[in-house]
């Protein structure tokens, strides 16, 4: 046993007895929540692909007509991106979107590099998303 | 002590999320409400003991159903813990000059989302 399994509640031998109960209690809870979100992101995975759909076509969109409502339907789609994908424990999801977020919002004209970045970002989001389905992967 | 939490988010993942995690995790009961104009209906019906609240909603936005939330006297007492995926320190300063009684960040860590209720609302229990 390391040191940071040594640490996970169960293994606690010198709490009273109520604490260890109490202990016990949280850490299957834990276990209970873990397992509840790895079947839920199963079920909401399609969900979150549209959304990573609607931004790869704002840009795609934005590469072919310039600046306009599709600035705003992707940055849309990138703000709920971001605050989905840290919850279901893709933190690094969450900083992509969110720079695509920023990127989309800015107020001047998006240049070539700034659509290129915004490119590079979705094809990120896509493999982070897929990989995420892998058994184990978190 | 059991509590009851209102959440008012118009996104499904992050409703039922919030919710598994409240439920699993502190054993509160969860309502929701998927936009502003339910949650105060919810509120008014429900009289939560906190309400989670997002930011960024079609129609009726966070801040706007704080305003209703707070002009409302079966509900102007319940506190309100502002849900957003904003980190940009203007939007902070904003959300906070409303009154609300703390800000919660997206993504929140579903093992700590109830611990961080807690802390922000002084719940000793």
């Amino acid at each position: 046993m390391n040191e940071h399994s040594a640490s996970v509640p169960s293994g606690r031998s010198d709490l009273p007895e109520a604490d260890k109960r109490a202990s016990l209690e949280q850490a299957d809870a834990q276990k209970k929540l873990h397992d509840l979100l790895a079947t839920m992101w199963e079920q909401r995975k399609g969900a979150v692909l549209d959304r990573l759909h609607v931004l790869e076509d704002s840009i795609s969109s934005l590469s072919e007509s310039g600046d306009g409502d599709c600035r705003a339907v992707g940055a849309d789609a990138a703000h709920k991106l971001a605050g989905i994908l840290g919850t279901f424990g893709l933190p690094r999801g969450t900083d992509l979107a969110r720079e695509a977020e920023v990127t989309l919002e800015k107020e001047s004209p998006l240049t070539t590099e700034d659509i290129d970045r915004l490119r590079f970002l979705a094809r990120e989001l896509g493999l982070l998303i897929a990989q995420r389905s892998l058994p184990g992967a978190r | 002590m059991s509590r009851r939490i209102l959440i008012i988010d118009d996104e499904d993942d992050i409703r039922q999320v919030a919710a598994l995690s409240l439920e699993t995790i502190a054993g509160w009961d969860v309502v929701l409400a998927n936009s502003g104009k339910a949650g105060v209906e919810a509120a008014t019906r429900e009289q939560p003991d906190a309400i989670l609240l997002d930011v960024m909603m079609p129609e009726m936005d966070g801040p706007s159903t704080f305003l209703k939330l707070q002009a409302t006297p079966q509900t102007s007492k319940i506190p309100v813990l502002l849900l957003t995926a904003k980190v940009q320190g203007s939007d902070q300063r904003r959300f906070a000059g409303l009154g609300v009684s703390g800000i919660l960040f997206k993504p929140f860590d579903p093992l700590l989302l109830s611990k961080q209720v807690s802390e922000v609302l002084g719940w000793k229990d």
